[in-house]
């Protein structure tokens, strides 16, 4: 009886701590809801949607890291505030600009220079105590229009090799931004996210999307202070962009809290959606989707019914186009880690044309080896 | 075609190192009289032997590395052997699976049979070692052997507890019929939600290759050794969520007695399985038509069990075990670790009958799920 005893403890115990881990991803999603949030110098700041990863507020200045092309930043100023204030925006559209309103006042920024194609600062004087909304935005972006986007994936270990993808995109005319399923890094250290955004530097456009599995081998990840939210959605010329966090193989269930939603903003428009891990593997037996088969019918049943145009996902190590629950879908590893074999794919990455009124339009994929 | 035969092939060859040749005279020619097959004299082994602590301790370090090692400290060379060999057939089996895959990025032609051949691989490596920890652990003889008659017919209702965050489902009602004849079978089953609109059904037939049938009358030496083909088709409704999952499956069952490996092990077994599936997803939208997916699905499932009690009631066993699946309720193991949701799900299976008509069995499996429950279980003997 004893032993049945211990067996059953030990049973129980296994249990217990396998209970933690069926929602792996549940403090990634967490700690999205904190993005954005931060405070000093006697300022508090709240990026709207959680769209840019405050970097430094410190002194009069504010670093973010765009998430999305636009986006709004309500700043609290205290009386101890600063009255100079310097917003640096990194991985921003370019020609994004500022607008800074304290309440119905507009406040005329003293100065704005353009430090890289991504990177703009501006500086404005207030009258602290103030209550600021900042407004970043580019002229045009919310008229519908046909535009085109490029999706990178599974960089990893080629991290030296990337200039290559950057410069041929930077040959691509008329790109607005990079659309990312993730895998940037190849064991996703702070060093690692570091040394991918100042490779980031030499492109012409900003990156936005979701992280891989490659990303999140440090737990907590070093992502969101860097990048931003994990999930994400925003919209440009009305096209609805959505990206969540498969990077464990799942979703974490307040994922698909955020996911209904930003699908019905979504619906009747033109929605691209994206993920790192497949939601169902095309070659089955490979079995690198996600971890339940139950749950990828689930989210494919969700994105048909938001009428997403197209699914991205990275993950898998070439390129593969099929439909799932009728919806187009996009493997594009191709950002140049260990390649599948034998399928004559080298490191690529995608050009898609969409349209607000008409959908995605096309997808071609650009070779770069 | 090529990739199943294949995987038949795999798991012939796999059947046979579990199963070699002398391993059937052992098994006929030993019976209780028998001494057991070491390679010291009976007599002197009491003495000669190291403490079992020492054995237990062995089994961890180096046994852990070196499987076998536990056996070998308590004395029993030839199971240190076996198991021994059994862990370097499954190293060399995960390598051979494992690095065409590492090598080709999981090419989508060899990914199916590469892993599999891992997955078998891990399943001898664990299982030998866990043969080991059984081998210098259990009483002599083990706790108990295989019942000496197969049931016709074996049918239990119960409750399983599925706790998936991500569905929200809890509770079901599980049923199931197993009906003999011969050496074919048909078992129909079904999981029942009682708080949402779900549903599991499946039909299994299938067909003993090998093995105890309920044709055989009591047999001098219970031996559950068999190898069994089934089919299988499943159809798993998720009305609340608006899609329907329809599966077909060919699966190639074995389980191996491990007395058969070395007399140590009496009371002990080995299952292993493969397969492959092909799914259709049904995806409801209202006022759209959507077209049905299909899928491919590898199957792969291996475990190591031990009986209780037996041949006569009371009798019953329990089986830890590795299942690839993904398509079930517990699906693929979700953790912290990059590697989320690459393997199945991990379960223990218990089965006891306290009479030879009735008895319990419990199931519990951790996945992307954690699934738990009890079942009444009645059977008949032919």
């Amino acid at each position: 009886m004893r032993t049945w005893r211990h067996a059953a403890a030990l049973a129980l115990s296994a249990l217990m701590t396998f209970t933690g881990c069926l929602q792996p991803s549940e403090e990634r999603a967490l700690r999205d809801l904190e993005v954005g949030i931060a405070s000093g110098s006697g300022a508090q700041v709240h990026v709207q949607g959680g769209l840019a990863a405050v970097r430094k507020i410190q002194d009069g200045k504010l670093v973010l890291w765009a998430g999305a092309p636009s986006f709004e930043v309500s700043l609290g100023l205290d009386a101890s505030a600063p009255r100079t204030w310097e917003l640096e925006l990194h991985n921003g559209v370019p020609g994004v600009e500022l607008q800074v309103w304290a309440g119905d006042a507009q406040v005329t920024p003293v100065s704005a220079s353009v430090l890289a194609p991504t990177r703009t600062k501006w500086t404005f004087e207030v009258d602290p105590p103030v209550y600021l909304t900042l407004r970043l935005s580019v002229l045009g972006q919310e008229e519908p229009g046909p535009f085109s986007f490029a999706v990178l994936s599974d960089v990893q270990s080629a991290v030296d090799r990337v200039q290559d993808m950057f410069s041929r995109m930077n040959e691509e005319a008329g790109l607005a931004f990079v659309w990312t399923a993730g895998d940037l890094t190849e064991q996703g250290t702070a060093e690692q996210m570091d040394r991918f955004q100042r490779e980031l530097e030499a492109l012409a456009i900003p990156m936005y999307g979701t992280l891989g599995n490659h990303d999140v081998f440090d737990s907590p990840t070093p992502w969101h202070g860097r990048f931003g939210r994990c999930n994400v959605h925003f919209r440009y010329k009305q096209v609805s962009f959505t990206a969540v966090d498969s990077a464990s193989g799942t979703l974490d269930p307040l994922v698909y809290e955020w996911l209904d939603g930003w699908l019905e903003q979504g619906r009747g428009g033109t929605h691209v959606f994206a993920t790192h891990i497949p939601i169902l593997d095309p070659i089955g037996v490979r079995g690198g989707g996600l971890a339940s088969r139950n749950e990828a019918a689930k989210l494919l049943t969700l994105l048909a019914r938001g009428r997403v145009d197209a699914t991205f996902y990275g993950h898998i190590h070439s390129y593969y186009v099929f439909e799932n629950a009728g919806i187009p879908a996009y493997i594009s590893g191709g950002g140049g880690a260990i390649p599948e074999r034998f399928d004559g794919i080298g490191r690529h990455f995608l050009v898609v044309d969409a349209d607000a009124a008409v959908g995605v339009t096309s997808v071609r994929r650009v070779d770069v080896d | 075609m090529p990739a199943f035969r294949s995987l038949t092939l795999l798991l012939t060859a796999c059947a046979l190192i579990g199963a070699p040749a002398h391993a059937a005279q052992n098994t006929e020619e030993a019976d209780e009289t028998s001494p057991p097959r070491t390679t010291r004299p009976a007599d002197a082994s009491d003495t000669a032997r190291a403490p079992k602590a020492l054995a237990v301790g062995a089994t961890v370090v180096p046994g852990v590395l070196v499987h076998g090692a536990g056996s070998w400290v308590d004395g029993d060379d030839e199971a240190a052997l076996r198991l021994l060999e059994a862990e370097a057939a499954g190293l060399g089996l995960i390598l051979a699976g494992g690095v065409p895959i590492a090598l080709t990025g999981a090419s989508r032609y060899i990914v199916g049979p590469a892993a599999a051949v891992s997955i078998v691989g891990f399943g001898l490596f664990t299982v030998s070692w866990a043969a080991d920890v059984y081998a210098v652990t259990a009483p002599e003889g083990g706790w108990g052997r295989a019942r000496d008659v197969t049931p016709w017919i074996q049918t239990e209702v119960g409750y399983r507890r599925v706790q998936d965050p991500r569905f929200t489902y809890d509770h079901f009602l599980v049923q199931s019929i197993d009906v003999r004849a011969g050496r074919l079978r048909l078992v129909p089953s079904a999981w029942w939600s009682a708080d949402a609109r779900n549903s599991r059904l499946r039909v299994l037939g299938g067909y003993r290759a090998f093995g105890p049938t309920p044709r055989d009358v009591k047999v001098a030496r219970s031996d559950g050794t068999a190898l069994d083909l089934e089919a299988a088709l499943t159809r798993h409704d998720y009305g609340d969520d608006g899609f329907k999952i329809g599966t077909f499956e060919l699966f190639v069952r074995s389980r191996t007695d491990l007395m058969r490996v070395a007399k140590p092990l009496e009371g002990s077994f080995f299952e292993l399985g493969l397969g492959g599936a092909v799914q259709q997803y049904a995806y409801q939208v209202p006022g759209v038509s959507i077209p049905s997916d299909l899928e491919t699905m590898l199957l792969a499932r291996f475990g190591f069990g031990v009986y209780v009690g037996g041949p006569s009631a009371p009798d019953g066993e329990l089986l830890l075990y590795y299942d690839h699946r993904h398509d079930d309720y517990a699906a693929g193991l979700l953790s912290t670790v990059p590697t989320s949701g690459v393997l199945g799900h991990f379960g223990l299976d218990g089965r006891m009958f306290f009479s030879e008509n009735w008895g319990l069995s419990g199931q519990a499996q951790v996945g992307a799920a954690l699934v738990a429950g009890l079942s009444l279980v009645f059977r008949e003997d032919p």
